[in-house]
């Protein structure tokens, strides 16, 4: 019975997140790893493993990805073609600068993006840009002038929560609403 | 000795085991031996499955469950909702909770604020 309750258009509606890397401090590693869980649906309740029920995420700002440490000129990033003898590598320095930030945050979420057939259809989802200007600022929902995210994808991210109750939709108490300390 | 054919028997034999895989794929419900087979190994599949159920159940159950919580407070997560349940000593169990989570995710935060001490 669990697999037939909210079987709606509406529960399954892909919704947009946006996430911009100038106001959000947090490593490459662990946005990627929020991001993953945001393109599997890992996030909602109705997730189910046999169904692709992720969210688009639009990555701005993607050249101020922040690294700890000295990864910057350190990480290697490996290719291989096949041929005896082709194996290249390039430093993360030179892949923001050759391919872009986008491409370091798209091959961090690559591999944490369960391997298989959807995995591809996933990383898809994921929309990554250079600057701050993207395309699809229709897409991502606004109440109130207040991006509606039901989740923290972004570093301080308005819970849908606090945006319903703004609305007087939830009784005012702690119920649901983020709380920032513990 | 006169001669005896077998008659009828194997092919009643046969017909029952093909009234079972008639909604089978291609040769599956078609050709005698194939069929033999397919009933065999669709019988073990729903042996066994059938265990699988409920530990694939729990599975999914735990995903939403864990889904819900996570988005309510930084720091919290089904590992420690489990616990204060059983610190609580409140008999919920993880079918409940992930229907909860999906019908009703405030009535989830209430009680997982309630039971937070």
């Amino acid at each position: 019975m669990s697999q037939q309750l909210a079987r709606t258009r509406l529960a399954y509606a892909r919704t947009w997140h946006h996430l911009s890397f100038a106001t959000d401090p947090r490593p490459l590693g662990r946005i990627a790893s929020s991001i993953a869980l945001h393109l599997m649906g890992k996030h909602k309740p109705i997730y189910d493993p046999s169904t692709d029920c992720g969210d688009y995420v639009i990555a701005t700002s993607c050249a101020d990805i922040n690294t700890t440490g000295k990864k910057r000129y350190q990480k290697l990033y490996y290719t291989h073609s096949t041929r005896p003898g082709s194996l290249k590598s390039m430093s993360m320095d030179n892949m923001f600068k050759k391919w872009g930030g986008g491409e370091v945050l798209k091959k961090a979420v690559r591999g944490m993006l369960p391997k298989n057939r959807l995995r591809d259809k996933r990383l898809a989802r994921l929309k990554v840009f250079e600057g701050e200007d993207h395309p699809y600022r229709k897409n991502v929902v606004k109440i109130d002038g207040k991006t509606v995210n039901n989740d923290k994808i972004g570093h301080s991210g308005e819970t849908l929560d606090a945006v319903l109750q703004m609305k007087n939709e939830l009784p005012p108490e702690k119920v649901g609403v983020a709380q920032a300390s513990t | 000795m006169t001669r005896i054919r077998r008659g009828y028997i194997a092919r009643r034999r046969r017909t029952k085991i093909r009234l079972f895989a008639s909604s089978f794929r291609g040769a599956r419900s078609r050709l005698t031996r194939t069929i033999i087979q397919q009933k065999i190994r669709s019988l073990v599949s729903s042996h066994r499955d059938r265990d699988r159920k409920k530990i694939d159940f729990r599975r999914l159950w735990i995903t939403r469950i864990n889904a819900v919580i996570r988005g309510n407070r930084v720091s919290y997560s089904y590992s420690r909702l489990i616990h204060n349940l059983y610190k609580r000593q409140l008999l919920l169990n993880r079918k409940i909770l992930a229907q909860i989570a999906i019908l009703n995710r405030n009535c989830l935060y209430m009680i997982s604020n309630e039971i937070r001490s």
